[in-house]
């Protein structure tokens, strides 16, 4: 397979996950907000509640320069809508098509269309700004698009290759994600004082609903509500699809049947993967990470950003060129 | 106004009209689909042409315009009435272009090699030798079937006569033929009920055809062919990814492509796996760095070395342009009876040269009477359409005419032939004028699938077919036989 047409289906499995990601947590998020109870002494609901997800997103800076407040219509704009945000949602369906167009020879003509139409409706035809159920809607049609795209996907492409590439994207994005989202939650509860027992209940249900967990969560386990037992479901569950140990073994199968077909390779990706991957396997109490950090959740994220990076340089060894407009000469 | 009063109301001028002999009275081959819209009615006429604007929005057949700041993609307007020709006029253009073809390949290997033309002073030394086309770097390469021009789009007008005429030779990389294939699919699915029983036949086939035009320039039983492509920002990008996906190779960008050992390779997440024919959609001057435009980052460096050692195969070849440039044009006839001693069975466009005194004294004097167009131009860029420009307009053009007229040749305006064409705002149908690019393959053999496509000037009472100015297209139905109206 040519290295940039993989490049393209990683990165194309990346950004709509991402876009998916995003959504959920901008959702739940939102309308979590408007039932919140008041805390007393707290330094104002809407900032501590809009605040952590521009660190989620990695996004602070950048959002810094734009508004002086991350309140209720600031963030959620930033994060959903804003052109130059190039983590919004927008972005991301923006960059998955058109690294989707770069592959309309490759992938099936269904996988194009359906992103093709998500596209004209959610970021040439998006909406101007965030009214009432407007950021909601927005948050349902991106979630729906990343389904029906890998539904699509699912059905319509040829398991090989090419899927496998689009999946070690999907999951390497998927696996930060749930990652990032409970970094920022267990720094938010650290920094709080106690609180009535409702407010963090409160927070646990967002928390879950925010990865898609919540109904996996309450079948599994028969207890209430639990700190502990929330993170070790959503880093140790073996089963839930967007746990971290979930992600990290299909990736690690994934990438394997990426170098079975590719054996004139490196296979350094693939020792690298299995590496994290049985690090987590080992682990039976979730407090190794979250309380001992051995390792931490901060290696965690490291460990998945190197292994980005040797993916890219034994898979993809061709440095993007960006071609300019006058490059690309027309014909007659 | 009814639905067919609206069809017929039509004023005809002084134009040859594709489907009206005469006001109210439509040509025999073209009776069945008129009688075929009025039998669908207004309103569901209408619902079906909406349907075909959504139907290209989401396949996403879009081209992408130059200039345009937000790099805004479009789609390119399509007409549902569709143009036909009788069999009887495709066998004679199907004639026409296999003569017209075989002299311009002969042509090309003539200057590459011997010269002969220009020893027997039949086209000027200086218009071939000089010409910024002209690749003296691939002078005596032998190349498989002595084939130059692999596919060829030939711009082709009807004159007020109804005279089929050569308007313009595309022999770098054609485009449109990506559209010729979705109209007809598009007016299968919206009109199906107007093909029905017609006998118009079928073009589906073309990417087999260009396949097949392909592999035979490869000795080898099964080689590895790709599309090469500037990218997805090149305004034909969907073009070369379809064809790529219809012919089931791979399409590539120059950055996916090196040289090395004596070979072109493609860079795989396994490593390097080698080439050996590229149909190339880039222009010779950003093909080989090291050969042409050094600034080039869309082609392949050291590619033109392999390829003078016949270790890969180019469609088009190199220097192909030297006979499809304005001033070439008008020797083309000469060409005709010097290689093949027959005479042009498509005749050209009578053309006046700068290059030659008598030509350019006529152009300065009857400028407004002529359509005066740079000799490197393309696209509709670069001309001067006297009769829709203004006096100032007319002695701004002149002044640059003047300072450089070996760079500009002249044709008396031709009132390009007119197709009944459906205005939303109106709507009426209302006369376009029209053209016609059927496409071309050479390989071992010469392939022509029948018809080509039909570009409309949209812009009322406009010459300019081009689509980055206006132009749209409709489906071109060639019939199998014409004894049924």
């Amino acid at each position: 397979m040519l290295s940039r047409i993989a490049e393209n289906l990683y990165w194309m499995g990346r950004y709509i996950e991402r876009a998916e990601n995003t959504s959920r947590i901008l959702d739940v998020n939102y309308l979590s907000i408007l039932e919140a109870p008041q805390v007393l002494g707290a330094k104002g609901i809407v900032t501590e509640k809009w605040a952590p997800l521009l660190d989620i997103m990695e996004s602070k800076e950048a959002f810094k320069e734009h508004y002086k407040r991350a309140d209720g219509v600031n963030v959620p704009y930033w994060l959903a809508l804003h052109p130059e945000n190039v983590a919004s949602i927008r972005s991301s369906l923006r960059f998955a098509r058109e690294n989707a167009r770069a592959l309309r020879d490759r992938i099936s003509t269904e996988m194009w269309e359906a992103i093709n139409r998500s596209y004209l409706k959610l970021c040439v035809s998006a909406p101007e700004k965030i009214e009432e159920d407007v950021l909601h809607d927005y948050c349902v049609s991106a979630r729906e698009a990343s389904h029906l795209f890998f539904g699509i996907a699912h059905a319509t492409l040829p398991h090989d290759l090419g899927w496998y590439f689009m999946r070690a994207g999907q999951f390497l994005e998927r696996a930060d994600n749930t990652l990032r989202t409970l970094q920022v939650n267990i720094q938010q509860s650290g920094i709080r004082g106690p609180v009535e027992a409702g407010v963090e209940i409160h927070r646990d249900i967002a928390l879950l609903k925010s990865v898609s967990a919540y109904e996996a969560y309450r079948k599994y386990y028969d207890t209430g509500l639990n700190s502990k037992l929330i993170y070790e479901f959503l880093l140790l569950n073996e089963s839930f699809p967007r746990s971290v140990r979930y992600c990290l073994e299909l990736l690690s199968e994934t990438i394997g049947k990426i170098q079975l077909e590719n054996l004139d390779a490196s296979s350094k990706a693939l020792e690298e993967a299995n590496a994290l991957t049985s690090v987590i396997c080992a682990i039976q109490d979730e407090a190794q990470i979250t309380v001992q950090a051995k390792p931490s959740m901060q290696d965690l994220i490291n460990q998945i950003a190197a292994l980005t990076m040797t993916l890219s340089s034994v898979y993809f060894t061709l440095q993007p060129v960006k071609i300019s407009q006058t490059q690309s000469q027309s014909q007659a | 106004m009814s639905f067919a009063e609206a069809m017929f109301k039509y004023d005809l001028g002084s134009f040859f009209d594709e489907a009206f002999e005469r006001s109210q009275a439509p040509r025999d081959h073209y009776r069945s689909v008129i009688e075929g819209f009025i039998a669908y009615g207004e309103s569901e006429f209408q619902r079906r042409r909406a349907l075909i604007e959504l139907v290209f929005r989401n396949q996403g057949i879009t081209f992408t315009v130059y200039g345009d700041e937000k790099g805004t993609e479009r789609t390119f307007p399509f007409d549902p009435f569709p143009r036909i020709i009788t069999a009887t006029e495709w066998a004679h253009l199907e004639k026409g272009l296999r003569q017209r073809v075989k002299a311009i390949n002969m042509f090309l290997r003539d200057i590459y090699h011997e010269q002969e033309i220009l020893k027997d002073q039949i086209i000027p030394k200086d218009l071939v030798l000089n010409n910024p086309s002209f690749r003296k770097q691939v002078k005596g390469i032998k190349l498989p079937h002595d084939i130059y021009t692999h596919v060829i789009g030939c711009d082709l007008i009807r004159d007020a006569n109804g005279v089929y005429r050569v308007l313009e030779d595309n022999l770098r990389s054609p485009s449109g033929v990506s559209y010729m294939l979705g109209n007809r699919s598009v007016m299968a699915r919206s009109f199906p009920k107007l093909l029905e029983g017609l006998h118009v036949r079928p073009i589906g086939h073309y990417p087999l055809e260009l396949l097949k035009t392909l592999r035979s320039l490869s000795d080898k039983s099964r080689p590895t062919i790709v599309v090469l492509t500037p990218g997805q920002y090149n305004s034909a990008y969907f073009e070369h990814s379809y064809l790529a996906q219809q012919m089931g190779v791979q399409l590539v960008e120059g950055r996916d492509l090196f040289v090395e050992d004596g070979y072109v390779w493609m860079r795989t997440t396994n490593g390097r796996e080698k080439v050996d024919v590229i149909y190339r959609r880039i222009d010779d001057n950003f093909l080989d760095p090291e050969a042409f435009n050094k600034e080039s980052m869309l082609g392949v460096a050291g590619i033109l070395e392999v390829y003078k050692k016949g270790r890969v195969a180019l469609a088009n070849a190199i220097g192909t342009g030297v006979a499809d440039d304005k001033a070439t044009y008008a020797y083309i006839p000469r060409i005709i009876k010097y290689y093949l001693n027959e005479e042009p069975i498509i005749p050209n466009v009578e053309t006046f040269l700068g290059a030659e005194p008598e030509g350019l004294a006529y152009m300065l004097e009857n400028a407004e009477k002529l359509v005066i167009k740079e000799v490197g131009g393309a696209g509709g860029y670069g001309m001067l359409v006297g009769s829709e420009s203004d006096e100032k307009q007319r002695k701004t053009f002149l002044e640059a005419v003047k300072a450089d007229p070996d760079n500009y040749i002249a044709q008396p305006i031709i009132q390009l032939s007119r197709h009944p064409t459906y205005y939303p705002d109106s709507k009426h149908f209302e006369p376009c004028h029209i053209d016609l690019r059927p496409y071309i393959l050479m390989g071992e053999e010469i392939t022509i699938v029948p018809g080509g496509l039909t570009r409309v000037a949209l812009k009322r009472g406009s010459l300019v077919v081009n689509s980055s100015q206006g132009g749209g297209s409709k489906d071109t139905w060639v019939l199998a036989e014409d004894n049924h109206a």
